[in-house]
């Protein structure tokens, strides 16, 4: 057998016994319903995971911080995970309402106190992100998976 | 469609970005075996491979009118999904530090071992168990190759961060690992390199 033929062996194995789940394909084609056409994408300028590992307290308890950037608009969040639960401190600059923290299970509202100060807490790990509107126009962060 | 499967990328992306469900659904087909192969390279679990495939396809949602080489969406694909998955292992406390995939190759295995019993045939079966015993470099960069539709070497290269010259060589080396191991299952019955029974 060739290298070539053992790979084509070996791909037509993992279609019998590994193939992705339908589940995992449809949640794909779901995907595209969060695409937001009229809202403009803050960067993520700043993510502590990729420098500073020992934020990790324990395996049980991680501390992310992460800042994000549009334009006059910037939000910085502390991202705690402790059990398996989520909890978000945030700070935001030049949001002109609430944060909407956007779930893959719905959305939540967030009231932003006078400093600019919000909390989230109680959330499931998994992709969540932050929407505020800014004027004229809504911000929203990337995905970010805590 | 014409010519390289790729060529059509351009146009997908463009519609999709537009609202388009079925060009979507086609850049879906295209490419979320790919993803999947990725995922379980990276030895995730079927709960943490779905997750690191749909955050993929999250970014990609939100990138749809960023891609800058169309051409290049599989290797942009993979380089992110390969990021999606070194953030889940971190998350699960299965790696030490950021950015470092080599580490890999010293952590125990969190998936479950595959349902051979899928495998009738013994030779497929024998090949499937060598898998499970290769080196963890060997191991993931052959889930990739075994992808459908193949993938591009470009495309292997960017879902493991290495060198796209160094895909040839290192497949060819890690296959005939694979024989070795497979042949020497055989003869024995199909014990030397069993995985470790679990329920």
């Amino acid at each position: 057998m060739t290298d070539d033929e053992l790979v084509d062996r070996l791909r037509a194995i993992a279609v019998r016994v590994d193939p992705p789940p339908d589940f995992v394909a449809e949640l794909a084609r779901a995907a595209l319903s969060t695409r937001r056409i009229d809202e403009v994408l803050a960067e993520l300028v700043h993510d502590s995971t990729t420098e500073l590992p020992a934020l990790a307290r324990s395996d049980d308890e991680q501390l992310r911080l992460l800042s994000f950037e549009h334009g006059a608009v910037s939000i910085e969040l502390q991202v705690h995970t402790v059990d398996g639960t989520v909890s978000i401190r945030g700070l935001v600059d030049g949001a002109t309402g609430d944060v909407t923290v956007e779930t893959s299970r719905g959305s939540r509202e967030a009231p932003v106190d006078e400093e600019g100060w919000f909390t989230v807490d109680g959330l499931a790990t998994g992709v969540l992100r932050l929407r505020v509107p800014a004027g004229d126009t809504t911000v929203t962060t990337s995905w970010i998976t805590p | 469609m014409l010519g390289s499967p790729d060529n059509d990328n351009a146009d997908l992306l463009v519609r999709a970005a537009d609202g388009d469900q079925v060009a979507w659904n086609a850049l879906v087909d295209r490419y979320n075996n790919l993803l999947w192969s990725i995922a379980r390279g990276f030895r995730l679990d079927v709960a943490d491979a779905a997750d690191a495939v749909q955050n993929t396809w999250l970014r990609l949602v939100e990138n749809l009118d960023r891609i800058a080489d169309p051409e290049r969406l599989a290797s942009w694909l993979g380089t992110t999904a390969r990021r999606e998955c070194l953030q889940l292992l971190r998350r699960a406390g299965r790696q030490p530090t950021a950015g470092t995939p080599e580490l890999l190759t010293e952590l125990p295995d969190p998936a479950p071992p595959l349902d051979t019993d899928l495998l009738r045939d013994e030779r497929d079966a024998a090949l499937w168990r060598a898998l499970e015993s290769l080196s963890e470099r060997c191991r993931q960069l052959l889930r990739i190759l075994m992808a459908s539709p193949p993938p591009r070497y470009t495309e292997v290269a960017a879902a493991l961060g290495m060198a796209v010259g160094t895909v040839g060589p290192a497949r060819q080396r890690c296959l005939e690992s694979l024989r070795q191991l497979a042949e020497a299952d055989e003869l024995l019955g199909g014990r030397a390199s069993a995985a470790p029974e679990r329920p």
